[in-house]
């Protein structure tokens, strides 16, 4: 199950971020939409998300590891980052991602 | 799994057994410590880059790894407000599991980090969700419940509950296969969400059962299908059946009630939920309800066709009953009306609600048949009858009935009747007519005889008498002869006027003036018995011959004043009526029975002592009127004197003419030379005779043929032909024209005694010929000839008489 990103600008998006999720339960849902709205709030929208459902068979395996879903991982830019839950707290969602407020494209101070 | 080596990871995992967030002393930190390790709920710390810090043995259990694993490894930094969210372990092939995270903020070695607690809810879910889905199941059964309690038309039905099974939120696509008795696929109602588009609703689907798996197939003509597995076999991956394959199940029951099957409920739901008993008996359920209330409806619709036929047939009964112009009545056993129609209550002569208290008993009918309650005693046991009766209406008048009677039921016998009473009477009136015609063309037939044996015996009587010396008393002897002579010829012209041979001379009359001419001699004729009143109406325009018309006159009062012979009144009336004239004449005498009443006009039948009547008069007054084309009614009753209505058609006043001049010639001698035809010896002769002792010069010819050729002898110089009209071969009309084509200018005069209307009709008014009425005595007949040739130029010979 693949959702394309909601920014027309995808070509020249820099921030990629894969949704594990087990069906599109409230908590997936809430996850997903959350997600957008930092997209649009914090990444100027230049972001793509993509959804992957750990039940269906035809999806490929995550390539992370993933313990419970739902489960955002940052994929780009690097290095990976992980955030579990349905991102309700955004602060605690823009700090799992290593997002910085104010900070809308490439010089996201990565923390490392 | 990828582990992150990284640093706090590996002082993390070297630190494991020391978790204690905030501890106050040591000893609390290892109580603590020992606390969280084995709480009930898992618990870990995570640090502010997700990396997992701290795993107890619930967490390592629930996440389904060890601690080790977990210990270093990137769970995720958990974005979660401070409320429980629930999350999801799925590690196949073991079926995934709800867990419930919280999260709260710890310092944990003096860095930020999240104390994460998980708990097992996944039972917990499945309860709730399992409430959730009896709780839709309970609806969604109320609800099939209440379309069939409300919807009585059975495809609207199953199109509802197949359109309510496809709203449910668990079921992926329900259809309702209505199958024929050998389970093939008749209609498929409602398809899956993904058919809708594509499918036209009212598109016959193709048979259902033939795209279906073999072991589908086996299921159905069981008539036990319940579930069909989940795919697995071959033949699974061709068949419709287990089409929709990801994870989904197709669950089916059959619709039926009391041992009919009337089709297929086929619902697919995911494969986890068709496991669920629940799901199963929900199909059940819907099916089981659906079978009875397609066998309800079903029921309800056959019964409602039958009503519906039953009330259109009573309909066409009741109109074709009502509307029939044979009258049809209904009655019971005992013979009581119980329903009759509009023809029955004119027939019968009742109203509908007089009958309706009647019964059969009650109708009088002849008196010559049995009563009609006891023919109905007889004709009940054997329940079909046909057959004719009489009855007298309340009015008094008499109807010829014929019925056709049947049982229609044990106590309900219908019979059909029909008014043939006008049809019987014209059968007797053609019938009377017919025998009249018949005596009339005998008797015209006799006086054609007749009248030529008359004219020889007139004329050989007068050759004989002219013979004798006038005091030879021989000469008185056939004077009688002559008298009687003229008594018979009175009565061959009675005779040709019942046969209505009679030559006529009809002109436009006045009936009221006919009838006033009479008067004088009816009153001398009548007798100081009788009363005569005369109401005559002013303007009653016929056509006839007035002389005819007074003989009838006369005949009718003669026949009245004998029906009164102890003086009564006659009354005679004209009238204009309804474009006819009528003459009628009454008498208050004896009356006539029917029986006489029916030979009234034969000829020769008299009531009257032998030698006091002919039997002609009434036979003569009924070719009379017939001849002018009228009718004659008769009504009598005994001791209550007759009446006779003669109806004659109205004269117009184009048919005024005025008559033609008969005055006879100054003389009758002539010298010219005439042709006489004549196929009868004794006239032929007498005719010669009579006209050569008058100084004509006569040639005679035994038929046409004959008289053909002496015409055609040129050397003859012929100025009269004078030609019977009736003759063997040939007839008056023909023969005037074959002699006027060798003479054009050759005169014609006929004699005839026996002549058919049309024939003198021709004669007379289309070709302007002369007739001479047979029998006729010498000065008719030489005037006659006379008058032809025009005025004598021939000196008078010294022989003639």
């Amino acid at each position: 199950m693949t959702s394309p990103s909601h920014d027309p600008a995808v070509a020249t998006a820099t921030w990629t971020f894969v949704l594990y999720v087990a069906g599109m339960t409230a908590t997936a849902e809430r996850a997903l939409q959350n997600m957008h709205a930092i997209g649009k709030s914090y990444l100027d929208g230049r972001y793509s998300i993509l959804v992957v459902d750990i039940l269906e068979p035809s999806d490929d395996p995550p390539s992370e590891q993933v313990f419970a879903v739902p489960t955002l991982v940052r994929t780009s830019p690097t290095p990976v980052r992980k955030v579990i839950g349905d991102l309700s707290n955004t602060e605690k969602a823009l700090q799992g991602l290593g997002i910085t407020p104010g900070d809308s494209a490439f010089s996201t101070k990565v923390a490392e | 799994m990828t582990r992150r080596p990284s640093q706090r990871a590996e002082e993390g995992h070297a630190r494991s057994p020391e978790v204690a967030p905030t501890p106050h002393s040591a000893g609390d930190r290892y109580a603590f410590a020992a606390l969280i390790e084995h709480a009930a709920d898992g618990a870990l710390v995570v640090d502010d880059l997700g990396v997992i810090q701290y795993a107890n043995d619930e967490a390592a259990r629930l996440l389904r790894h060890t601690k080790a694993e977990l210990v270093g490894a990137e769970f995720g930094y958990p974005a979660i407000e401070c409320q429980a969210v629930e999350i999801v372990v799925g590690v196949k092939p073991a079926p995934p599991s709800t867990l419930e995270l919280r999260a709260s903020d710890v310092l944990w070695h003096g860095r930020r980090a999240s104390l994460i607690t998980l708990r097992d809810v996944t039972a917990r879910i499945a309860r709730e969700q399992r409430i959730t889905e009896l709780n839709a199941t309970l609806r969604l059964v109320l609800s099939v419940d209440d379309l069939i309690l409300h919807e009585r038309r059975a495809p609207h039905l199953l199109e509802a509950v197949a359109q309510l099974l496809n709203t449910q939120p668990d079921i992926a696509n329900a259809k309702i296969s209505i199958v024929d008795d050998r389970l093939i696929s008749l209609a498929t109602i409602g398809a899956s969400r993904a058919d809708v588009a594509s499918t036209p609703p009212q598109e016959p689907l193709v048979s259902y059962a033939s795209e279906l798996a073999d072991c589908c197939k086996l299921w159905l003509e069981n008539g036990r299908l319940h579930a069909a597995a989940p795919p697995s076999a071959d033949a699974c991956e061709t068949c419709t059946g287990a089409a929709a394959t990801n994870g989904r199940v197709r669950i089916m029951k059959a619709i039926s009630a009391e041992g009919d099957t009337f089709g297929y409920l086929s619902v697919t739901l995911a494969a986890l939920r068709a496991e669920d008993d629940e799901q199963q008996s929900l199909v059940q359920r819907v099916a089981a309800d659906l079978g009875h209330a397609l066998r309800a409806l079903l029921a309800e619709e056959s019964r409602r066709r039958a009503d519906e036929a039953l009330s259109e047939s009573e309909t066409r009964f009741r109109n074709l009953f009502q509307r029939s112009t044979d009258a049809i009545v209904v009655a019971d056993a005992d013979g009581r009306f119980t329903d009759v129609n509009d023809a029955a209550c004119a027939v019968l002569g009742y109203s509908r609600a007089q009958l309706l208290r009647m019964s059969v008993g009650d109708l009088e009918v002849d008196e010559s048949q049995p009563s009609a309650a006891e023919q109905y005693r007889a004709y009940v046991p054997v329940g079909n009858q046909t057959g004719m009766f009489s009855c007298s209406r309340p009015d008094g008048s008499v109807r010829h009935l014929e019925y056709s009677a049947f049982q229609l039921s044990p106590n309900r016998f219908v019979s059909i009747l029909r008014d043939v009473t006008d049809r019987r009477r014209l059968e007797a009136q053609l019938q009377q007519a017919q025998k009249m015609e018949a005596v009339g063309q005998l008797a015209g037939g006799i006086a054609h005889d007749f009248n030529n044996l008359l004219t020889a015996i007139i004329s050989f009587a007068d050759f004989a008498r002219d013979a004798l010396p006038n005091e030879s008393t021989a000469r008185e002897d056939l004077d009688e002869v002559l008298r009687a002579s003229d008594r018979a010829t009175d009565l061959t012209r009675q005779l040709l006027a019942f046969s209505r041979r009679q030559p006529i001379a009809p002109r436009l009359s006045d009936l009221s003036l006919v009838v006033n001419e009479a008067n004088k001699l009816l009153r001398r004729t009548l007798g100081e018995d009788i009363e005569l009143v005369m109401n005559l109406a002013t303007d009653v325009p016929v056509f006839i011959d007035p002389a005819q018309f007074e003989q009838i006159v006369l005949n009718l009062a003669l026949n009245a004043r004998d029906a009164m012979p102890h003086g009564g009144t006659l009354t005679i009336e004209t009238e204009a009526r309804n474009e006819m004239s009528i003459l009628r004449v009454r008498d208050t005498g004896e009356g006539m029975t029917s029986e006489v009443k029916a030979h009234l006009f034969e000829p020769f039948f008299t009531t009257k002592e032998r030698g006091k009547g002919t039997g002609l008069g009434l036979a003569m007054v009924y070719g009379l009127v017939s001849q002018a084309g009228g009718t004659i009614h008769v009504t009598s009753e005994i001791g209550e004197g007759s009446t006779f209505e003669i109806c004659l058609p109205p004269g117009r006043h184009d048919q005024a003419a005025p008559a033609p001049s008969l005055d006879p010639p100054a003389s009758t001698d002539g010298t010219e030379s005439i042709l006489i035809v004549e196929d009868e010896p004794l006239v032929r002769e007498a005719t010669c005779r009579i006209l050569a002792e008058r100084g004509y010069v006569v040639y005679a010819a035994l038929d046409t043929e004959h008289a053909l050729k002496l015409a055609a002898k040129i050397e003859l110089s012929l100025d009269l032909v004078l030609c019977d009209v009736i003759m063997p071969r040939a007839s008056g009309p023909a023969v005037v024209q074959a002699i006027r084509a060798i003479r054009p200018d050759i005169k014609i005069m006929f004699m005839t005694g026996y002549v058919d209307n049309d024939v003198v009709d021709q004669i007379v008014h289309d070709l302007n010929i002369e007739l001479l009425q047979k029998p006729f005595t010498r000065r008719k007949l030489l005037e006659g000839v006379r008058r032809v040739l025009g005025a004598s130029t021939a000196p008078r010979k010294a022989n003639s008489p």
